[in-house]
């Protein structure tokens, strides 16, 4: 049995790093099959909660100015104000807020990142393989999302694509309709596959880069003159 | 022979716009003519507005039209989409100013272009939704061993 607590513990440190994934899909491995994983992930504030509430917060005492926010990062969307490859998306799609929270303020930022959040049908050929692998985190550029409340019986789950980002104006943002936010934990692994996706270190291209480095005769290197001239002398 | 199947984007459609834009089909809802018979309605009074209805409170504060989410968003999204359309209009709108102003051959050509730009895009390219990704072959071995049924299983979903 994986206990969330602990895992969100194990998280903490590294979060936002590569080193949170493998975390995730040892905790993952540590069950038996889908069934046990769908059962850990779809319970809720797993993954997914309630859209966390600005007036909430305040309740809660985080009142001083910066702690103000509208939406927050990963936060479930629909909106049919968002564009890909130059499209304008219809169908009341669901997307998740790729920015930082401390973007999404108004005033901020004229435009936001959105990332696609495409639901898998029970009747989808590949349903059954596909959501096996993304209760396991296996695959680097999707993210395991539940069926959510306002999805219809006939989703089985949605996956959240890495593959590709849409742009929203921060306007049009602010009116989509939030359906979820993202638990701490699904916060952390969030971050985690956003940051993986979108700047990973791969040691073998600090060594080419490393390498090139020193190979190459830089410009600058090349026309300065062999023994420049003492500036100081007097 | 399989049926080709109909394109979800505009962009499928080989260089041309020819679909037709869908309407909104917003039509006239429910009319409470006060806060209170709104209240009193309740639930109920939202949930009979029909599909794609556009309510209508008149209370003291002024007048609101109510509609559901889903037909709001396809408005912001149409919205969007007239802005992105109001910058190709301003172009031909100044292009049209200037060949008053010097009616020789160059300018008018500048009007007809920028006017050609427009008139190849009646519709703003778009697609309905977004596709699932596909597991590749090794993807879907790994998964083989594993008894899981989405078509019958039951699915817990989170709910507040």
């Amino acid at each position: 049995m994986v206990d969330l607590n602990e895992l969100e513990r194990q998280l903490s440190p590294l979060s936002h790093s590569p080193e949170a994934i493998e975390v995730v899909r040892r905790a993952c491995r540590e069950l038996a099959n889908t069934t046990e994983r769908m059962n850990l992930w779809n319970r809720a504030g797993a993954l997914v909660c309630a859209p966390i509430q600005p007036e909430h917060a305040k309740e809660l005492g985080f009142t001083s100015p910066e702690d103000a926010f509208v939406l927050l990062q990963g936060d479930i969307v629909r909106t049919e104000s968002a564009y890909f490859m130059g499209e304008r998306i219809t169908g009341n799609s669901k997307y998740a807020v790729l920015n930082s929270s401390c973007d999404l303020v108004p005033t901020r930022s004229s435009y936001a990142l959105l990332l696609r959040i495409a639901p898998i049908k029970r009747t989808d050929e590949q349903a059954s393989q596909t959501m096996g692998h993304l209760v396991k985190f296996s695959c680097n550029n999707l993210m395991y999302i539940p069926k959510l409340p306002d999805d219809s019986e006939e989703i089985a789950c949605n996956e959240l694509q890495l593959d590709g980002i849409c742009q929203i104006r921060h306007s049009d943002l602010m009116l989509a309709s939030r359906v979820a936010s993202l638990s701490l934990i699904g916060w952390r692994i969030f971050a985690s596959f956003a940051r993986n996706f979108i700047a990973r270190a791969n040691p073998r291209e600090v060594a080419i880069r490393e390498a090139v480095a020193a190979s190459v005769i830089w410009p600058a290197a090349r026309e300065a003159p062999p023994n420049p001239p003492d500036q100081h002398t007097s | 022979m399989t049926p080709k199947p109909s394109p979800t984007s505009t962009s499928e459609l080989a260089g041309s716009y020819g679909m037709v834009a869908s309407t909104l089909e917003l039509v006239p809802g429910l009319v409470w003519n006060s806060f209170e018979e709104f209240r009193k309605a309740g639930n109920d009074g939202l949930a009979n507005i029909p599909p794609h209805g556009v309510a209508l409170l008149n209370c003291k504060a002024g007048s609101y039209r109510i509609i559901r989410d889903v037909d709001f968003q396809r408005l912001v999204g149409l919205a969007s989409d007239v802005i992105r359309l109001q910058g190709g209009v301003n172009i031909v709108m100044q292009a049209a100013r200037i060949a008053i102003k010097h009616p020789d051959e160059d300018h008018i050509k500048l009007l007809l272009d920028s006017a050609r730009l427009i008139a190849q895009c009646p519709e703003l390219p778009q697609r309905v939704g977004h596709e699932p990704a596909r597991l590749t072959d090794e993807e879907l071995r790994e998964q083989s061993e594993d008894d899981f049924d989405a078509k019958t299983a039951e699915i817990p979903s989170p709910s507040w």
